[in-house]
């Protein structure tokens, strides 16, 4: 199906109408640009675990830390791979998102849906000025 | 049917249609959303609606004035829509204007939610990262999209531009140009004003301040929470959403007939998707889990009328941990916390929980836990993230409060279980309903830190357990008296809530551990020097008081007499002088018995004569010692190194200072002490070496030699698991409490990082008892005997020591039980004979307080442990020949001085005048 240009004047209106098309395209890509650069600045803040760490599961501010027996320390990020709820409590041995329901392994593997996806582990460092560590977004 | 493209019929109430209404419910919202804008910070959304909250009624009433309009407002949006599609004629509406209709619905949905975000409680900052992560996923746009609507951070500004400028405005502009004018009708706005404000008067929308564990949307998004639970592709709700747009724009398209059919099915959709909102409301609780109810979560509207009279609130309102606190307005001037638990900076209700942005008495306390700090609630006060979140996993696990030992061992009793099954752990709070079980219910389940704490006051004999509050809740005289004062008053109904209150402190007396553990070995009580008698003195029945001095009587019917106190008491040590953190609260692992936890030796304090105290430097404190010391102050110098126990665990009053001389601070006190080593005779005789320093400086131990237990069913029992009575009962019958020496036997000790050894150790009876099992489980009523003895420390340490023939010559020391334990010469030969004092037990023919038989021995199940046992015979014929010696030299005499040492070359050079034992 063809344009139909019936008469000049619409024929006006249509060359208006791709100019303001035309000027509109670069407006979004810088808008798109903008956005993207903004996003591109934010980054998940690392986490700073205390040294006296409970041994098990618990969470720490965007980390959930599971503490061995013999001290190792893993960390995930509390972020549920769902939809991205904040996980904040735990329950025994496992870690549950308050939002729907998903539960997590002290390993960070799913126990039940709706969340697919492991959890997202994160890097942990000594932190030797407080004899913890730091916990920091995988990139 | 009216004909295609007819004029549609609208619904009309006596204000307008429900056009109308929605258009001036919109107009209300927006108003007062200007209203609003004045006392709202977007930078601090839930600090600033909190204030609003405490402080500011006529902000409340605009706040729930932008709240109910807006509902109405959706609520009226969709009913005219519904109306509007009731009739055909969408094509009658402009192509442009029909698109513009059709993007008002998902615009009107996106500043109600915008709104619920703003609101920046647990809720809304949930909601927030939920609809970014929704929009990221939407293919291509979706990334920009979400950082366009919401931005890129969790703040809230950008979303604040988006619902009272970006989105208010374009749906305002959709409106004008849908409805053809400006302004709502009057009379609609008064109906809408005047409905919404009598609501707004006494129904406020709540605030989730995250201590309700449950997170839930606005209402009408909680069908597609429930949705979201059950589907793992969150796109798909996405593209439902997207898709019953495109549907109803698509509508105009329709052949009218078709319309019909797919506004038919819109509608059962709409229908099935109220059902499901329903549903999140009613039938959904904490995690998303099945908890059919009312819905009670933080976030709901609260009912009470906005401007009812309310304390004076001062100026700024009162904050703790960052948050306006109600609780201080009117708790004001509590003192008695201490430092770190001041409720100017922890506030009330970060322990009591409660509802901290209400000044309304009953809603503020409505879900308030008087007595915070048990065990089962504990993660949302104590433990807490920024508070001993550390510390809860560990008591959970802590033997005291698992019990693990005493439930395997009473199963294994009652045969129950094997001693292998019974070896592994166990919970007191998994327990079920077994004989073994029920019987540890009825008599041994109030002596943990899971029971629940229900009564204000210091824990005694009627209330112990509490959690945190077993051992860190202490009150001084003046807690005392306010909560004097206070039951007193509740009882003519005027009382007013103390302003002393006790103490949250390290500074625990002995008066925290004497509830439980003046009980079954009773260590708390004999360490002061009390002995619990078994019947009440013949003294107390008469007109005379019992002399203070010789008795003790505890909780009215239990009554102790005189005995010598532990030293370590005379010296005004406390138990948590020598027990750690660790000991108590737990190492965070799961032991089977309480062997596994505990950590302490004698040697930890007193070093072995001659050689110096093991000790940790300064600099290797773990984090814990470090912030206890931090908050001790002891007075005087800080310690360059401190000691510690076998396993490493630093021990924060045993300072060792650079001489390397070593000294105890009274952790309550901060005074001093020096401490020793051992004597000398401690560590240099040879045949000696197994003995445990209790084994000589015990002065006593409380025995009970016999016990019979027996279940009647007809009979009313106390379950303290449930804290209900229930129907059968089971009934102690125990025979007379003695002090006296404890019985010797050998443990098995294993050490982390040393081979293990065998160390002779203290012993009283433990359960020589006859129990009347009851029928289960198909296995017919029976009775059981055991005669097992049981480890136990007695806490009845003297610098002096028992005697040489308190062992060598003593038959209560071997274990045969109280008699007479003589050794005979006849010409060149020697024999040991034993007269029980007790008859025999029917059960087994031994004496009734005996642990084994004269110069004999047991095997299998010897004692509540299974890593003890009694003297094997030849042991005893080795501990005898001493005696033998002993029948004639005194103790004192040089040849057994000599013998100390070096017994070998002493019995070498013996008198021919000696005679040993026959087979010596
Ligand atoms: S966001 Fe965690 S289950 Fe949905």
């Amino acid at each position: 199906m063809g344009l139909e240009l019936p008469h000049p004047a619409s024929r006006r209106h249509f060359f208006r109408q791709a100019l303001a098309y035309v000027a509109g395209v670069p407006l979004a890509v810088l808008l798109v640009d903008m956005l993207r650069r903004v996003r591109a600045q934010q980054v998940a803040p690392p986490v700073a675990i205390p040294p006296d760490v409970a041994a098990g599961l618990s969470v720490v501010e965007g980390a959930i830390v599971h503490r061995e027996g013999d001290g190792a320390i893993r960390a995930y990020s509390a972020r549920c791979t769902h939809l991205g709820c904040r996980i904040d409590r735990v329950a025994g041995d496992e870690v549950i998102c308050p939002c729907h329901g998903s539960r997590f392994r002290a390993d960070g593997s799913v126990v039940n849906g709706p969340a697919t996806r492991p959890l997202e582990p994160m890097r942990v460092e000594r932190d030797p000025a407080t004899g913890g560590w730091i916990a920091r977004a995988s990139p | 049917m009216p004909p295609p493209g007819a004029r549609p019929v609208f619904a009309m109430t006596r204000w307008g249609t429900l056009g109308d209404l929605a258009t001036a419910a919109f107009m209300i919202a927006a108003i007062t959303g200007v209203a609003l804008a004045v006392p709202y910070d977007p930078a601090d959304g839930f600090g600033s609606l909190a204030t609003i909250l405490l402080a500011n009624p006529a902000a409340v009433f605009f706040r729930n004035l932008h709240y109910w309009s807006a509902q109405a407002c959706l609520v009226l949006t969709l009913a005219h829509v519904w109306d509007r599609l009731r009739t055909p004629g969408e094509r009658r509406v402009d192509k442009g204007v029909w698109l513009r209709l059709a993007l008002t619905l998902p615009l009107v949905f996106f500043i109600m939610l915008s709104g619920f975000l703003l609101r920046g409680d647990a809720d809304a900052r949930q909601a927030l990262r939920i609809v970014t992560e929704a929009t990221t996923q939407v293919p291509l746009a979706g990334p920009m999209l979400s950082t366009f609507l919401f931005g890129a951070t969790e703040r809230l500004e950008l979303v604040y531009v988006q619902h009272a400028a970006t989105a208010t405005i374009v749906v305002w502009l959709f409106i004008v140009e849908h409805a053809r004018r400006v302004w709502p009708r009057r009379a609609a706005f008064v109906a809408v004003l005047v409905a919404t404000g009598a609501v707004s008067l006494f129904l406020s929308p709540g605030l989730h301040d995250g201590v309700d564990p449950v997170v839930k949307g606005p209402w009408y998004f909680l069908g597609l929470q429930e949705i979201l639970h059950w589907t793992p592709w969150p796109l798909a709700a996405v593209v439902a959403g997207v898709a019953a747009v495109a549907v109803f724009h698509a509508l105009r398209a329709m052949r009218p007939d078709r319309a019909m059919r797919v506004k038919a099915a819109l509608l059962v959709l709409a229908a099935f998707y109220g059902g499901l909102c329903a549903a999140g409301a009613f039938l959904r609780g904490e995690n998303w889990a099945f908890a059919p109810g009312l819905p009670t979560s933080a976030g709901n509207p609260v009912p009470g009328f906005v401007f009812a009279s309310r304390p004076e609130v001062p100026v700024p309102v009162p904050v703790a941990l960052g948050r306006p606190e109600g609780c201080l307005v009117c708790h004001r001037g509590v003192t008695g916390l201490g430092d770190a638990h001041r409720p100017e900076a922890v506030g009330c209700a970060s322990c009591h929980g409660g509802d901290t942005l209400t000044l309304d008495k009953a809603r503020a306390h409505a879900r308030m836990a008087t007595i915070p700090g048990n065990l089962a609630t504990a993660k949302a006060g104590c433990g807490q993230g920024a508070c001993h979140a550390a510390v809860i996993p560990r008591m959970e696990r802590s033997v005291m409060t698992t019990m693990s030992g005493i439930v395997g061992v009473n199963r294994m009793v009652l045969g129950e279980q094997t001693p292998e099954e019974a070896a592994k752990p166990a919970h007191i709070a998994a327990i079920g309903q077994s004989p073994a079980d029920t019987h540890l219910r009825q008599l041994c389940a109030l002596c943990h830190l899971g029971a629940v704490k229900t009564k204000l006051g210091p824990n005694d004999e009627g209330t112990r357990g509490g959690g945190c509050n077993a051992c860190h809740l202490v009150y001084d005289a003046a807690a005392l008296e306010a909560l004097r004062r206070y039951e007193a008053e509740k009882k003519t109904g005027t009382a007013k809530a103390p302003t002393a209150h006790p103490a949250l402190s390290l500074d625990i007396g002995n008066g925290q551990c004497f509830s439980c553990h003046s009980r079954s070995g009773r260590i708390a009580t004999s360490y002061e020097g009390w002995h619990e008698l078994h019947e009440t003195p013949a003294q107390a029945k008469g007109p005379e008081k019992l002399p203070a001095s010789r008795y003790r009587i505890v909780e009215e019917d239990r009554y102790f007499e005189r005995q010598l106190p532990d030293i370590h008491h005379e010296r005004g040590l406390d138990c948590i002088d020598c027990h750690t953190s660790t000991e108590v609260m737990g190492d965070g692992m799961v032991h089977a018995r309480k062997r596994g936890q505990m950590r302490v030796a004698c040697i930890d304090c007193h070093a072995p004569a001659g050689k110096p105290l093991p000790t940790l430097p300064a600099s290797g404190l773990d984090p814990e010692s470090k912030r206890i010391l931090a908050s001790r102050k002891w007075p005087g110098p800080a310690a360059p190194s401190y000691g510690r126990t076998a396993s490493g665990e630093a021990l924060v009053n045993v300072l060792v200072d650079a001489a390397g001389l070593p000294a105890m601070v009274r952790k309550r006190t901060g005074e001093r002490r020096e401490l020793k080593a051992t004597a000398k005779v401690c560590v240099e005789g040879r045949g000696h070496e197994r003995l445990s320093c209790g084994s000589c400086h015990t002065a006593w131990a409380p025995r009970c030699n016999t016990c019979h237990t027996a279940y009647d069913p007809k009979g009313t029992g106390f379950d303290f698991l449930t804290g209900a009575e229930v129907k059968g009962e089971w009934v102690e019958k125990s025979g007379p409490f003695v002090a006296d020496l404890p019985t010797l036997g050998v443990r098995r000790v294993e050490a982390a990082g040393a081979a293990p050894r065998e160390s002779v150790d203290t012993f009283v009876p433990g359960m020589i008892l006859t129990v009347d099992v009851p029928e289960a489980d198909g296995k017919p009523a029976h009775s059981v005997f055991r005669r097992l003895y049981a480890h136990l420390e007695p806490h009845t340490t003297r610098r002096e020591v028992r005697s040489c023939k308190s062992c060598h010559n003593d038959p209560v020391a071997l274990g045969y039980g109280k008699g007479r334990l003589r050794y005979e010469i006849r010409g060149a030969s020697g024999r040991w004979r034993f007269t029980p004092a007790e008859p025999p037990l029917p059960a087994d023919g031994l004496p009734a307080d005996a642990w084994i038989p004269f110069l004999g021995t047991r095997d299998g199940m010897v004692s509540t442990r299974d890593d003890v046992r009694p003297f094997t015979v030849e042991e005893q014929r080795r501990i005898l020949l001493v005696g033998a010696c002993l029948s004639c030299h005194d103790e004192r005499s040089a040849p057994m001085r000599g013998s100390v040492r070096d017994f070998k070359s002493a019995l070498a050079r013996r008198s021919p005048k000696c005679v040993l034992p026959a087979g010596s």
